[in-house]
């Protein structure tokens, strides 16, 4: 069992170590210098490499929006997830989100909250794959 | 057959289970000043509580995972907190209200004043919840509170006009001694009272408790769906008796005592013992229900070992909880305040606390993800949306009647 | 371009790892997804390396004055400092579905100081407390 106090942990060689919680509600800035939403969520994959006796999961891409109440519920992404009057609402509060690829990511300025990104504009939020289960 | 044998105990429990110290005195409160012209709130109530147990029951059946884990997960940890000190202060609440409840049966059978009985009952409750193996505790309480089909007998024996009973219950006839801001504050506590949350968080982490799976599910829906309604049937022949008795006697309940008297003028002191029997399996099997829901919501929402399938020491906050809650339960008590007047208030306030945990229910019963094959249908959704309006609408409601009506005294 | 959304397999962290349950291979609670360690690649892409648990790993996250007031007396209660936490390595995971689920036992990844303080000082000495409870 080890503790982690420090969230910018960096070993005497070890790679740089954050935590999700300061990723999310980062700022994105556009390639035209004008600022965006906030991430909302973190799209991870399978990687190649095992870790454990799992897959690794590593970054594929961040989902961006708006602040809002319903963030967790996961309607955009399942367009046909019931019930309507909900889906309907929720749809509603989150109809600003979108989605940034990994290698759109010009620069991740993790002190000062600010994700820099090539693109002028975010692309559309896909439904994600099947999860692993 | 020993298959047949465990369906119906399911279905016994759940019926006597149904009614606590809660629905016991609304019910009673409205029989005696509303005759039945509140009786469809019941109805709207048992049908709006066997949706919400069947989507929790078959949450946790699929996916293991119990309402409070839920509630963190989908609003997130810091609305999720907020959930927790909300739900927390009404189950609370509640279990004071039920562990008087427990004291008040026991005056009522002995004499004894009933602020004596306080520290004894804590503490039988308590080493029950200690010791007791969970579905123990469910079975014996919940067969008999089964007593309380007294209440039925009484109506049948007391030969009422059913014709003017049925017309005002169809009609929703409320009294003109009464005035309509009073009809719809007590028809969101009764609606309160045969919703209460915490049966939602009991029944879901008792789901846990008991390893539902996939192949529990026709016993679990065969519990809420014949077992609730027949619950609330007894709830419905408690307002009755009164609505027969008291009424036109004008005698307004408001001690336990009261609510038992139709049952002594019918049957006399056989039926006024049976009933007290009844009074003291729903309430006492409803005090450790709520005592376990303040445990398991801690537990679920910071991801503590809670539940009585483990050993005490395996969980040991989970049960510090436990005996936290019952002492200080005791020591409001012990103030000498009136155990009626914190169950009024404790049904009221469930009405308002039902949405936090609702919602989140209501949509984790749609997420394929923890469903799989079993995800809301078109039926579900809409029972469940229809609910939900329901639920926001008493919600809100409230608070600004139980203020203008006085607590429905006016 | 790599493989299409729509075949690969995705999770997202928020909606389907944080403030999940982790349990053990026994089924026994560890406690919530609080945090998830992310670690940087040689590529820029970030990795899972751990899930963190505890006052630690949730204050940062739990806002306003209620909130900071639950961190800090459950870390005191858990005899540590705020910002400490429980780290368990990814490579603990055996599966992640409704549940993160372990592939080792309870007492080789998580030490909760707060219930063991409470274990301790005030179950055990009731009896009983080791009754199994079937």
């Amino acid at each position: 069992m080890s503790t982690a106090s420090d969230d910018q942990d960096r070993g005497s060689q070890g790679p740089r170590r954050h935590r999700l919680d300061d990723l999310l509600g980062m700022r994105v800035w556009f390639s035209d210098g004008s600022s965006g939403d906030q991430v909302t969520d973190v799209r991870l994959v399978p990687g190649d490499r095992v870790r454990g006796q799992l897959n690794e999961l590593v970054t594929e891409g961040l989902v961006i929006g708006r602040r809002r109440p319903g963030t967790l519920f996961g309607y955009d992404r399942h367009p046909h997830q019931g019930p309507w009057l909900v889906g309907v609402i929720v749809r509603f509060l989150h109809r600003h989100t979108g989605y940034v690829e990994w290698s759109d990511i010009r620069h991740i300025d993790w002190d000062a909250g600010r994700i820099d990104v090539t693109l002028a504009a975010l692309r559309d939020l896909q439904p994600r794959g099947e999860p692993p289960s | 057959m020993k298959r047949v044998f465990a369906l119906a105990l399911g279905v016994l429990t759940a019926i006597g289970g149904f009614v606590d110290i809660g629905d016991l005195v609304t019910n009673a409160l409205v029989g005696s000043r509303f005759g039945l012209s509140l009786a469809w709130v019941v109805l709207v109530g048992v049908v709006g509580i066997c949706v919400f147990a069947e989507m929790s029951g078959r949450v946790v059946a699929m996916s293991g995972r119990p309402t409070f884990d839920i509630v963190r997960e989908r609003l997130g940890p810091r609305v999720g907190l907020l959930n927790l000190f909300g739900s927390m202060a009404v189950t609370l609440l509640t279990y004071i209200a039920e562990i008087g409840g427990v004291a008040l049966a026991f005056e009522l059978a002995t004499g004894v004043w009933e602020y004596f009985w306080v520290p004894f009952v804590a503490i039988l409750v308590w080493v029950v919840l200690w010791r007791a193996k969970f579905d123990l505790i469910e079975n014996v309480f919940g067969v008999l509170g089964l007593a309380l089909v007294v209440f039925a007998v009484a109506l049948w024996q007391l030969s009422p006009d059913w014709g003017q009973l049925w017309h005002t219950a169809s009609t929703a006839a409320k009294p003109t001694s009464e005035a309509w801001p009073s009809y719809w504050y007590y028809a969101i506590a009764l609606f309160g009272a045969a919703m209460t949350p915490y049966e939602v968080f009991f029944f879901s982490s008792g789901g846990v408790e008991e390893s539902w799976s996939e192949k529990s599910l026709p016993t679990v829906r065969a519990n809420v769906f014949v077992g609730f309604p027949l619950g609330g049937l007894l709830s419905v022949s408690i307002a009755a008796v009164a609505a027969v008795v008291l009424l036109p006697v004008g005698i307004q309940v408001d001690t336990l005592g009261q609510v038992a008297m139709p049952v002594a003028v019918a049957l006399g002191k056989v039926g006024l013992s049976i009933a007290l029997l009844g009074f003291f399996a729903a309430t006492f099997g409803a005090a450790c229900e709520t005592g376990l829901s303040l445990g398991y919501s801690i537990g679920q929402y910071f991801g503590w070992q809670w539940g009585k399938f483990v050993r005490p020491k395996e969980a040991a906050r989970f049960h510090l909880v436990l005996l936290l809650s019952t002492i200080l339960a005791a020591a409001v008590l012990l103030t000498t305040v009136d155990p009626i007047l914190v169950t009024e208030f404790s049904v009221v306030f469930s009405a308002i606390a039902l949405p936090l945990t609702y919602l989140p229910i209501l949509m984790v019963a749609n997420d394929r993800q923890f469903m799989r094959t079993h995800a809301n249908g078109r039926v579900a959704n809409t029972l469940g949306s229809i609910y939900l309006v329901i639920i926001l609408v008493a919600s809100l409601a409230a608070l600004p009647l139980m203020v203008w009506t006085k607590m429905g005294t006016t | 371009m790599s493989t299409p959304a729509s075949r690969r397999p995705e999770l997202d962290a928020l909606h389907q790892l944080l403030d999940r349950q982790i349990l053990d291979n026994d089924g026994l609670m560890v406690g919530k997804v609080d945090d998830v360690e992310l670690e940087e690649r040689e590529d820029g892409r970030l990795v899972v390396t751990a899930f963190l648990t505890g006052p630690g790993a949730l204050g940062p996250r739990l806002a306003g004055a209620w909130g900071s007031i639950t961190v800090r007396t459950w870390s005191r209660l858990s005899g540590r400092a705020p910002e400490d936490c429980t780290r368990i390595g990814y490579g603990a995971v055996s599966s992640i579905n409704t549940a993160i689920h372990l592939g080792v036992s309870r007492s080789s990844v998580a030490v909760d100081g707060f219930e063991t303080w409470v274990r301790t000082r005030l179950i055990a000495a009731l009896p009983g407390a080791g009754k199994d409870p079937s």
